[in-house]
């Protein structure tokens, strides 16, 4: 988390952080939303998923409190499931939403970093973590979401 | 005597020219391109002959479609484009004309780049697929991949030369017409692997997700902090045998296999006759990717003007590659030739990861014999001379052919494992057996002293030259040549005790002829060249997180120390509540055992894995013993079988060790809960500078002869050998324990807290073999000390990095070196206890801490350093990598006194990262 400094800056930094919070809580939201709704409306991005069928599983709170989304990938289409879809091909949790936040902006290339920092854990079959880390990144690199996380960060 | 030094006794006997000097620039200037060619074709064959999904692949399923993959990449004979990055982060083609020329006599090449990077989506190719459109432009170590529609040359080759049958299909592929490069590894090579790849397929068969295990092993590897596994991307690490296909072609041995596959069928016995099928297969495709290289030749020649240098040049490249490696070689270039050929051929099968040469010298020297001989008599000395200088040049080109190719890399690997090449070990120099009259005698000949000037001229990293040592039969001025060698290039060539290690190699259970013929693999692993499947980089052990499980009872701080925190390790009690350092020992030990059970498991259940889906055809064809056996390598059908294991961080855990038992047992100044309590904070209390002064005190520590640590380095090591040793691999064969980094010291020491022998967190461990840096013994004491363990115990060999200033007198620096080297393999006092037998290998560094501090503000392209077993660029390293081999202890050659960094030095090894 954030470390507050005292004084004015500080008070400026908690007003600052009770704003972004909220929504680097739903940094997953956000990425997941925006990836289905680029397969849906964009033919050239949904040819990145054609034939990729499977359930990757991304959660927060290796150790305490968890949110968890699922991006289930079938016959060319993708759905989102707010809840940990089973059994899944893939799954990573991440420690809080601030490392998940950094892995959204990176667009998935970053998860063996956040592997080193033990800020991420990855079960399961990797290959479809690095298909969807390519799906990610992207995203990132076809639009404006990049930016918009680099607002928040 | 040596005809090369009679004839060329002072040294640069000629400066680098013609189409070396071009060939060399542009290899500098050329930025490393990722080829999809292997990576396509492979799967395509997979794809389309049911491969994938399947419950094994046979051997013989390989060997086709290697045979397929020759008989359709594209058949380079000269490049034409190369690719250089741009100072704005970007990259452009450069043609590869005028003064780039390139003109090798030796055509073909490992991939169809310049400088290529091979794909093996078998393996771990698919780490890079979030990267696809951004890996050309990434700031550490960029790959070049093509995200633009694409000239594809395989599929001209095709239309040019009126491929027909099985070549067909995949260059005429209507599929990838339209497709740039990212495009075809998105859709038609990574997704096709994802439940196929290797360690996918491990994960499946040993570890199925619903098997319920508390502490997965893939999953404790991927914390990067316990340990690696290399067979997730490789079965490379060995050294093939090229004797047969130089003495008698690849064609005899199709032969042998053809009546040996028609016996095995006639006696029931299918797998073997598979096995031998196969082998014909990948050998004839050999032979057909030779047979392509010679009619492009031909084809390029009839398009030159008649009667130029151009023509001749490929008319003689035709010819040669129609009759080598299909016959046998006569000459030295018809030997570097079937060489070359098989070595490209090997990786369209094996990983680019540690395949070595071997003996080179002893290969290559009665061909050059034979050369010289023919020379003396048609044309007298000048003849020879020029004999002599035309081999030379060709070893330049082999060089450079064989730095053709870059392992692939991802991003966070980078982090890791940045600056690596393919670390392709040569060996020279050393002793043979003489069966005839079971003595020893010296092996070094003319290639010898050949390879050293061409390996001193090119300075390149790859290939990493290994010298050989026996002091009692090799020439006094062999050694000195090898420390001339190192002051040049600064780096390389890592000298090796034939004394420590034959004998070591016999105890471990090789026979004395093949003992003999021990050559290096990858860094500095020995091997009985060509015979033995040692893959001696199976396994990475970070000792320190043994020791961390034993401090924590099993858990580590990378993984959290809570009740809720998974136990990775064993549950050897509470450390607090150990009298004694025995017993504290006993734990230790005891976690060493958790450690081996996990990682011999893994390793083991890659290996099956291996079996039943990457059979080595290729490989098991150019090695001794597969077809004696009818078993493929991965079987066990070499001569010997091993699986070699590498320990970092052993002088840290040492001296750890030697801190506790003093500090803790001895002394009483702080018990275990004290010194838990300062560890969790990092040292950072009041009084813990205090602590850490007595945690640190050098007199205690590995790296001075007899200290505590010392002696306790030994006792791990000792006990690891023989822990090790009494497992088996899945092919039948013992553990072999080295130790050796690479660049994982740098990386598993990132990765942990601060340790009890008072160093900081995050920081690197001491690299292989070598004492912990702030350790100033002095060289003498340090070179002994390390020389007092047992090279019985160090069999998958040993990398000890020594540092010198060497400004000064360059004689007096040689006479010096030659002293230092031959103290420390004779080993001194050491050598009297009876376990101990000399250091068994040495490397350095040379071009000085001020060059290096330098070199970080101007990189230099060509600047080559020692890492920890191979050789790299220093600009290719990570910040920390680059600062820990700035922060080694240099040693002054005139007393071997300890440099200190100077306060400027510090800034620098302090200083936040700066790449």
């Amino acid at each position: 988390m954030k470390k507050h400094d005292g004084g004015i800056p500080g008070l400026i930094q908690k007003a600052a952080d009770a704003v972004v919070d909220p929504i680097v809580d739903q940094a997953l939201e956000i990425l997941l939303a925006y990836m289905k709704h680029k397969i849906d409306t964009d033919k050239e991005y949904a040819k990145l998923v054609a034939g990729f069928n499977g359930v990757v599983v991304v959660r927060t709170g290796i150790k305490g409190e968890r949110i968890a989304a699922s991006a289930i990938f079938a016959d060319g289409k993708m759905c989102v499931d707010k809840e940990e879809a089973k059994p899944w091909d893939v799954r990573v949790t991440f420690a809080d939403h601030h490392a998940l936040l950094k892995f959204a902006k990176s667009g998935g290339g970053d998860v063996l970093d956040l592997a080193l920092e033990n800020s991420a854990q990855v079960q399961g079959n990797y290959n479809y973590f690095y298909r969807f880390g390519f799906l990610a990144r992207e995203l990132l690199r076809q639009s404006a979401l990049s930016q918009f996380w680099s607002l928040i960060s | 005597m040596n005809e090369y030094l009679r004839l060329f006794p002072d040294f640069p006997r000629q400066p680098i020219a013609g189409s070396v000097e071009s060939r060399r620039n542009a290899y500098f200037r050329a930025m490393p391109e990722i080829c999809i060619e292997r990576a396509y074709l492979v799967t395509k064959y997979h794809r389309e002959h049911g491969l994938l999904g399947q419950d094994k692949i046979s051997v013989l399923d390989k060997a086709k479609t290697y045979h397929y993959v020759q008989a359709n990449r594209t058949p380079i004979v000269w490049h034409t484009t190369a690719r250089e990055r741009t100072s704005d982060g970007k990259s452009q083609p450069f043609e590869l004309e005028d003064k780039w020329v390139d003109e090798s006599p030796l055509a073909g090449s490992t991939t169809s780049k310049f400088k290529g990077v091979p794909l093996f989506p078998e393996f771990l190719a698919s780490t890079i697929w979030p990267e696809l459109y951004s890996i050309s432009e990434r700031a550490a170590n960029p790959l070049y991949l093509e995200t633009t529609k694409t000239h594809r040359a395989w599929l001209n080759d095709a239309e040019i030369h009126g491929l027909t049958g099985a070549e067909i299909p995949a260059l005429t592929d209507p599929e990838i017409l339209d497709l740039t490069d990212a495009e075809i590894l998105d859709r038609l090579v990574f997704s096709h692997w994802m439940k196929d790849s290797i360690m996918e397929r491990a994960r499946l068969i040993h570890e199925p997700p619903n098997a319920n295990l508390s502490s997965p092993l893939f999953e404790k590897m991927l914390y990067f902090v316990f340990f690696t596994t290399t067979k997730t991307e490789c079965i490379s690490h060995t050294i093939p045998s090229f004797q047969r296909v130089i003495d008698e072609g690849v064609k005899a041995v199709i032969v042998e296999a053809n009546q040996k596959a028609k016996a095995a069928a006639d006696a029931g016995k299918v797998d073997q006759a598979e096995f031998y099928q196969a082998i014909a297969i990948a050998l004839d495709g050999i032979l057909v990717y030779a047979d392509r290289l010679a009619k492009r030749a031909r084809e390029m020649a009839q398009a030159e003007v008649p009667a130029t240098d151009r023509r001749r040049n490929l008319l003689e490249i035709a010819e040669r590659y129609e009759r080598v490696p299909r016959g046998p070689a006569k000459t030295f270039r018809d030997g570097v030739t079937a060489l070359w050929v098989c070595w490209t051929s090997l990786h369209q099968e094996n990983q680019n990861a540690a395949m070595s040469l071997g003996r080179l010298d002893q290969l290559l020297g009665p061909l050059l014999q034979h050369d010289l001989q023919a020379a003396t008599a048609t044309g007298g000395e000048q003849a020879t001379k020029t004999a002599l200088n035309d081999a030379r040049d060709l070893l330049c080109h082999l060089w450079l052919k064989i730095g053709d190719h870059v392992p692939m890399m991802p991003e966070a690997g980078e982090q890791l494992y940045g600056g690596t090449g393919s670390n392709q070990a040569i060996t020279i120099g050393g002793v043979n057996f003489n069966p005839t009259t079971s003595k020893t005698e010296d092996a070094v000949n003319e290639v010898t002293y050949l390879i050293i000037d061409s390996i001193e001229m090119m300075r390149l990293r790859d290939p990493n030259l290994n010298a050989r040592v026996h002091l009692a039969k090799n020439d006094a001025g062999y050694l000195r040549r090898l420390g001339l060698a190192n002051l040049r290039t600064g780096a390389t060539p890592a000298i090796h005790n034939d004394e420590a290690i034959i004998p070591a190699l016999i105890d471990n259970g090789l026979a004395a002829a093949h003992a003999h013929d021990y050559g290096i693999v990858g860094c500095i692993e020995p091997v009985s060249a060509g015979r033995h499947f040692g893959h001696t980089g199976s396994v990475l052990i970070n000792l320190p997180a043994v020791l961390e499980w034993t401090l924590y009872n099993g858990r580590h701080r990378h993984t959290g120390l809570t009740d809720k925190d998974p136990i990775i390790g064993a549950q050897t009690g509470d450390p607090r509540d150990f009298a004694t350092f025995d017993e504290f020992y006993r734990a230790f030990e005891g976690q060493i055992g958790k450690m081996i059970e996990d990682v011999v498991t893994l390793n083991n259940w890659l290996g099956l894995t291996h079996q039943a889906y990457t059979p080595t055809p290729t490989l098991s064809a150019l090695f001794e013993g597969p077809l004696n056996k009818g078993l493929d390598v991965t079987k066990g059908g070499a001569v010997y079988n091993s699986s070699g294991v590498a320990i970092i961080g052993l002088a840290d855990a040492a001296d750890s060790l030697a801190a506790i038992q003093q500090v803790v047992y001895t002394d009483k100044t702080v018990d275990m809960d004290g010194l838990l309590q300062a560890m969790n904070r990092k040292f950072a209390g009041k009084k813990d500078k205090q602590l850490v002064a007595l945690l640190k005190q050098e007199d205690r520590r590995y790296g001075r002869q007899d200290s505590p640590g010392t002696q306790l380095a030994a006792r791990i090591a000792q006990k690891l050998a023989a822990a090790f040793g009494a497992q088996r691999n899945y092919r039948g064969g013992p553990y072999r324990v080295g130790y050796f980094s690479m660049t994982s010291h740098v990386a598993f020491g990132l990765l942990t807290g601060v340790m009890p022998n008072g160093r900081s967190a995050g920081q690197p461990f001491a690299s292989g073999i070598t004492p912990v840096s702030d350790t100033p013994a002095g060289l003498t004491g340090t070179l002994l000390a390390v020389a007092s363990l047992p090279a019985t115990a160090l069999t998958n060999g040993v990398a000890l990095n020594i540092s010198f200033d060497a400004t000064g007198n360059q004689q007096a620096n040689l006479d010096r070196f030659e002293a230092y080297v031959k103290g420390y393999f004779q080993g001194g006092g050491a050598k009297k206890q009876k376990t101990a037998s000399g250091g068994v290998e040495i490397q350095f560094n040379m071009m000085g801490r001020e060059a290096l501090c330098d070199a970080l503000q101007h990189p230099k392209p060509e600047l080559l350093v020692r890492v920890s077993g191979y050789t790299a660029y220093f600009k290719d390293l990570t910040p920390k990598m680059q600062k820990e081999i700035i922060a080694r202890t240099e040693y002054g050659f005139a007393a071997g006194q300890v440099i200190p960094l100077t306060p400027s030095q510090q800034k620098v090894v302090e200083a936040g990262d700066q790449k």
